[in-house]
């Protein structure tokens, strides 16, 4: 999707990730509030609020029920979105193209740690033919791993390096869930969970949200705002539900939605400064790299780990990982990066949900100077 | 804003059970009808919204995974609305935002229930806080008597006679509706005489549990012309939400409702709706609510509504057809019903509206409830682009 309406965020708000101890109420209240204090924005002229959640983690039917008052969208238009949190941000963009809306804040969060995300994700897979086999998102991330990275980086060695350079980046990170970077011998120790994959290797469950506000050029004027991106290209795109249809292209649609979004922000991918990927386990990221045409076939891993382009910055999911809203938080942590790091000023943001990577969704975003 | 019209609808036959399809085959089956009725092919789609209720209702967790193909978005941009009831309006105007954002020129929105694969009102009663308000739950119709007993406590005229009916009209337009899921013709005594749910609502003042599914396909302007004879074109959508915890939420006067309308009147360009709008198809999931969204929509002042039904105002020769269709006490798959009520009002703009189709409509409102009494959706259609 082209983005010829310019569309700006113009304030973002990231909770510290990681097992809080408070309530929902006070994660979504300290989200909205954050994103809205850091725009310089007051609640009553915001136009539209869309926001993701999972409902089986919040363990409520109609969880939005409960939320639209602490995330400011009482008498706004507004919608919740599923299933990750980069699909409201698809939404807002949209209801601002149309001008019904200049100005909406996009929020997601989860605290997974009130829930058991493994038998949520069991419950995502189809009822007949695989729940039965208790796939979940680990066993999906393993499944994918097993089929697209080359064996001899199968190694632990690899494995080690990959965690160090994100749980590095994760250090860095004041919102991140895990910051500690393990000495080897940890790594060795961390139980075997699918696959080749140990638990170390996957994203945590982490209790977290973000929130964005997306506006428009005028309404950023209008109102003293001090625009930090701008959204130049937007990308989505689904693949089939059984794995037995995928052979052929296993992550089809994450390599159509990078494609789409760098196409429509007619942006190359030389002119991307960095990445922020929602990887579903460390392995994953040199397959994403190549897929998504950042790396030659078989040269994702080596890439990422010589650096020969920034990708995760933040630490990705393997640091933070709020279920159902990693790839805004991917999003959010690219506009942080544009916001703050001298040396970017054009980054690529994904993120995906259903069984093994099946609805993608990636946003080509520029440093507003 | 690129102009939309609906140039395809379709829904199911709404019954207790489909025992012939499971959940997949049955959103095939109105994606499938409603590209059909839109004269189109899969591969014309260009991205695709679905939305259905609480997840709970089929234990399915995020639904749009295992159905995508049964949508035909392969390849495609796919997200899933989730407003609670809500959501059959609010993701037909996801679709809507699809074409007149640019971001499509033919998107679908299909929506879905098969509530007899699960417990509803269960499920409903897992939507209360789990620590103020699940101890007492009671599923939809506690929450609709509380309303309903409010209703008349602050209005005296207001009687339990006005639900009634309302319930015999609704439930007597839907014997003429061949997709209705009750299409049992009823007497006024029928009505009266039904044991009560929760007082003051009886049993024939309370949607059903049903099982369906409803698609539309919309179109920017250039392509809804060539493909269609007869249009419906938007002429203006509202998703507004109230705070559940907001101090002066007020569950008669319906504030989310009032604002919702305000905002789709003026984008219309209307200032008089009982002089711009012919036919009404709202979300009655109890007789109650019919009175009280009337007045939120600006047919009646406070406590006044049930005039309207007193001197047949809204009967289906009445000056306003209200629900010609039976409305939601005649059929509910809770996620579809609120799409229901755009399709039903597109096939009235269309004049594709079969035997319950009422002469000489031109602009038709649909409106959907969710939530505690706080979410509504509106979309306003008209047969002329304007």
């Amino acid at each position: 999707m082209a983005v010829d309406t310019p569309v700006y965020i113009a304030g973002y708000y990231i909770s510290p990730h990681g097992v809080r101890h408070d309530t929902v109420h006070d994660l979504i209240y300290e989200i909205a509030k954050g994103a809205l204090q850091h725009a310089g924005l007051q609640q009553e002229k915001i136009d539209a609020l869309i926001h993701t959640n999972y409902d089986w983690l919040d363990g409520k039917g109609i969880s939005s029920l409960h939320v639209v008052d602490g995330l400011g969208g009482n008498l706004k238009e507004e919608s919740k979105v599923s299933d990750d949190g980069i699909y409201s941000l698809f939404y807002a963009t949209l209801r601002i193209r149309t001008g019904l809306a200049r100005c909406v804040l996009v929020a997601g969060y989860a605290m997974s740690s009130e829930s058991e995300p493994r038998l949520f994700n069991n419950l995502a897979f189809d009822p007949f033919y695989q729940r039965p086999l208790e796939l979940d998102d680990h066993i999906g991330a393993a499944v994918l791993a097993e089929a697209l990275v080359d064996k001899s980086w199968r190694t632990p060695e690899t494995g080690y390096q990959l965690l160090k350079a994100l749980r590095e980046r994760g250090a860095g990170n004041a919102t991140a869930h895990e910051k500690k970077v393990p000495s080897y011998e940890e790594y060795e120790r961390s139980p075997a969970v699918a696959g080749f994959l140990r638990q170390m290797d996957l994203p945590p469950d982490s209790d977290g949200g973000v929130a964005l506000v997306v506006c428009t050029a005028e309404f950023a004027e209008e109102h003293g705002l001090r625009p930090v991106a701008s959204i130049k290209g937007f990308g989505a795109s689904t693949h089939t539900h059984y794995l037995g249809h995928r052979l052929q292209n296993i992550l089809g649609s994450f390599q159509k939605a990078c494609e789409k979004a760098l196409a429509s922000a007619e942006c190359s991918r030389e002119k991307v400064d960095f990445v922020e990927f929602s990887e579903p386990c460390t392995y994953m990221i040199g397959p994403l790299l190549e897929i998504s045409g950042f790396s030659s076939p078989g040269k994702g891993i080596e890439d990422f780990l010589k650096g020969s382009l920034t990708v995760n910055p933040s630490g990705g999911n393997t640091c933070a990982h709020p279920t159902g809203t990693a790839g805004l938080l991917r999003v959010a942590e690219a506009v942080k990066r544009l916001d703050n790091a001298p040396d970017g000023t054009c980054a690529l943001a994904h993120g995906w949900s259903g069984p093994l990577m099946q609805l993608n969704a990636a946003v080509v975003l520029e440093k507003v100077s | 804003m690129r102009k939309v019209a609906i140039i395809g609808v379709y829904q199911t036959k709404h019954v207790l059970r489909r025992t012939d399809v499971n959940l997949f085959g049955l959103v095939n089956e109105a994606a499938r009808g409603a590209l059909e009725d839109a004269g189109i092919e899969p591969r014309d789609v260009e991205a695709v919204v679905v939305g259905n209720a609480p997840e709970t209702f089929e234990g399915i967790n995020q639904p749009e995974a295992w159905l995508a193909s049964a949508v035909f978005a392969q390849g495609k941009p796919l997200f899933r609305i989730h407003t609670g009831g809500t959501v059959g309006g609010s993701t037909g105007i996801g679709g809507f935002y699809l074409v007149a954002s640019g971001a499509a020129d033919i998107a679908l929105a299909v929506t879905f229930e098969k509530l007899s694969e699960g417990e509803p009102q269960y499920s409903l009663s897992a939507c209360y806080d789990p620590f103020w308000g699940r101890d007492f739950a009671a599923g939809a119709p506690a929450l609709a008597a509380l309303q309903a007993t409010e209703y008349m406590a602050r209005h005296p005229s207001v009687k339990e006679e006005h639900f009634d009916l309302v319930a015999f009209k609704n439930r007597n337009n839907a014997v003429d509706n061949p997709r209705a899921h009750l299409r049992q013709k009823l007497s006024l005594e029928d009505i009266r005489n039904s044991p009560y749910v929760v007082s003051p609502l009886r049993i024939h003042h309370c949607c059903p549990t049903s099982d369906g599914a409803a698609a539309i396909v919309f179109a920017e302007a250039g392509r809804a012309k060539n493909l269609c004879k007869r249009p419906a074109w938007i002429k203006g959508v509202s998703t507004t939400a109230e705070g559940a915890w907001y101090p002066g939420v007020d569950i008669v006067t319906v504030k989310a409702l009032r604002q919702a309308a305000k905002k789709v009147y003026s984008t219309a360009g209307i200032t008089d709706p009982w002089k711009d709008i012919d036919l009404v198809e709202l979300y009655d999931a109890f007789a109650s609510q019919e009175l009280i969204w009337l007045e939120a929509m600006g047919f009646a002042e406070d406590g006044k509504a049930p005039h309207l039904i007193e001197e047949g105002i809204t009967l289906r020769d009445g000056k306003l057809p209200v629900n010609v269709s039976g409305g939601v006490i005649s059929s509910n798959p809770i996620g579809a019903s609120g799409m229901i009520r755009q399709v039903e009002a597109a096939q009235q703009v269309m004049q594709k509206a079969g035997p319950i189709q009422i002469d000489g409509v031109k602009t038709a409102l649909a409106h959907a409830w969710g939530g505690w009494v706080q979410f509504h959706a509106l979309m306003l259609m008209s047969a002329e682009e304007g």
